[in-house]
């Protein structure tokens, strides 16, 4: 086996498999959509307005609990030590490492997105598109949120410094994201970021782990 | 030139008498450009006195954004060079940096009451400088979190150069919400051209604030560099 597929193979399976596999993000994103109706009222009308605001903030708030010991449990465990070793650019573990993320938890979330979005009042259509949307942006999340874990792993606080880092990035993809369902036009600018996040990422991720291995 | 200065005891040569000039220089400017923005400058003819408010209110925003750039280029000779005083600079500029910031938000906020009707609106700008806010506080938040020094430092200057590639791009994202949300907006001040008597009050108080932000950070380097060498002697004396 190549190393890049042992590689997605371990990823894939500790993403799944680790604290209740797909069940968890999915139990969280549940239980922030459910608030919305519980704090606004069950008027759909209203919720309807409310409806991009819970599922972008629930979507950053689950990437970000999913991704809080994505390094952290390597560099705990000395899978870090080899991993800088192995015969792969850190860059290229670092994108391996974002899609598996994604694989099992963004794109879970996107499946149960139009779910939710009617639920919220919004319109099938709409509960597609945003279904879409959450795909798109979740990766975005999960690129940019993996760079935030990277940089944290250090710290004496990693949640709460990961949570700081992370959320100002998260802007343009929320903006324009959010922005989608009034103008079509945002699609381009949406799978851009995402897109430029995915590619540029993880060159800082490397960079983060460079200077943890070297300490 | 750079090179040439990044010997600390260099450093400190030029830093010792570069210092008070600075401070001094900061100290005549700030009280000249405040004499001549509340007693020389006319008040504006739709806002009256409140308008001079500006004169405190631009300088911070300006520098709030430079002393961001003067980190950034920091960071990267720190990252690039490997050079501690690199990382001292980078480091000690941001707390001034977040205060300017905060400062801005602050005066825009005394400002947007009478002007606007509320301290705060979502307007493109405020919301974009709380963001350039929350970046020092991230960048602050590394070092404050982080034992191992030389580790801070740089961790802190990916977050810093992180930060500059993201400032532009979250810059037009919310230009483009903004234009969405509030199509005609009409919280625009001033209007296109400034006058030559607001302008020189506003110049002269936004070298004042160059200087007194060189003067701080000079004084900030100075500091840190002193606590690394006594840090180090300390560890040398342990041994």
């Amino acid at each position: 086996m190549s190393p890049l597929l042992a590689l997605m193979r371990r990823e894939v399976a500790l993403s799944f498999g680790g604290g209740g596999g797909l069940l968890a993000p999915l139990a969280f994103f549940t239980a922030t959509v459910v608030l919305a109706p519980l704090t606004l009222g069950p008027d759909l009308a209203q919720l309807r307005i409310l409806a991009p605001t819970v599922l972008l903030v629930g979507l950053a708030l689950s990437t970000l609990l999913g991704l809080e010991t994505q390094w952290r449990h390597d560099d705990a465990t000395g899978a870090l030590s080899q991993l800088c070793l192995g015969p792969l650019d850190l860059s290229v573990v670092a994108g391996v490492k974002i899609v598996a993320h994604w694989l099992a938890q963004g794109l879970a979330l996107a499946v149960i997105t139009p779910v939710y979005g009617i639920m919220l009042g919004l319109p099938p259509a709409q509960s597609l598109t945003w279904a879409a949307i959450v795909a798109v942006c979740g990766l975005g999340f999960s690129a940019i949120g993996s760079l935030a874990a990277a940089l944290s792993v250090a710290s004496r606080r990693p949640g709460v410094v990961m949570a700081i880092l992370a959320l100002p990035l998260y802007v343009p993809l929320a903006v324009f994201g959010a922005g989608v369902p009034e103008r079509p036009g945002a699609w381009g600018l949406v799978v851009a970021i995402t897109l430029m996040a995915v590619v540029l990422c993880p060159l800082g991720i490397a960079a983060a782990l460079r200077a943890l291995d070297l300490s | 030139m750079f090179s040439y200065f990044a010997n600390p005891a260099r450093f400190e040569g030029l830093a010792r008498w570069l210092t008070p000039v600075l401070g001094i220089l900061a100290l005549g400017l700030i009280v000249l450009g405040t004499y001549l923005a509340l007693f020389v400058a006319p008040p504006d003819y739709q806002q009256g006195d409140t308008a001079r408010i500006m004169y405190v209110h631009v300088p911070a925003a300006w520098w709030a954004m430079g002393v961001y750039g003067a980190m950034t280029v920091a960071s990267v000779l720190g990252l690039v060079f490997r050079h501690v005083l690199a990382d001292l600079a980078a480091r000690a500029a941001a707390p001034i940096g977040a205060s300017l910031t905060f400062l801005a938000l602050f005066t825009g906020a005394l400002w947007g009451k009478p002007m606007w009707g509320a301290y705060w609106v979502w307007d493109a700008r405020l919301t974009s400088m709380l963001v350039l806010f929350l970046f020092y506080l991230g960048y602050m938040a590394i070092h404050a979190t982080i034992d191992d020094e030389p580790l801070a430092a740089r961790i802190a200057a990916i977050v810093c150069l992180v930060g500059a590639i993201n400032l532009p791009i979250i810059k037009f994202s919310v230009d483009w919400w903004n234009t969405l949300h509030q199509p005609a907006s009409l919280l625009r001040k001033g209007g296109a051209a400034i006058h030559p008597e607001m302008l020189t009050p506003l110049l002269v108080m936004a070298a004042g604030v160059a200087a007194w932000f060189g003067y701080v950070w000079l004084l900030r380097i100075r500091t840190l560099v002193l606590r690394r060498q006594a840090f180090l002697k300390l560890a040398e004396r342990a041994r």
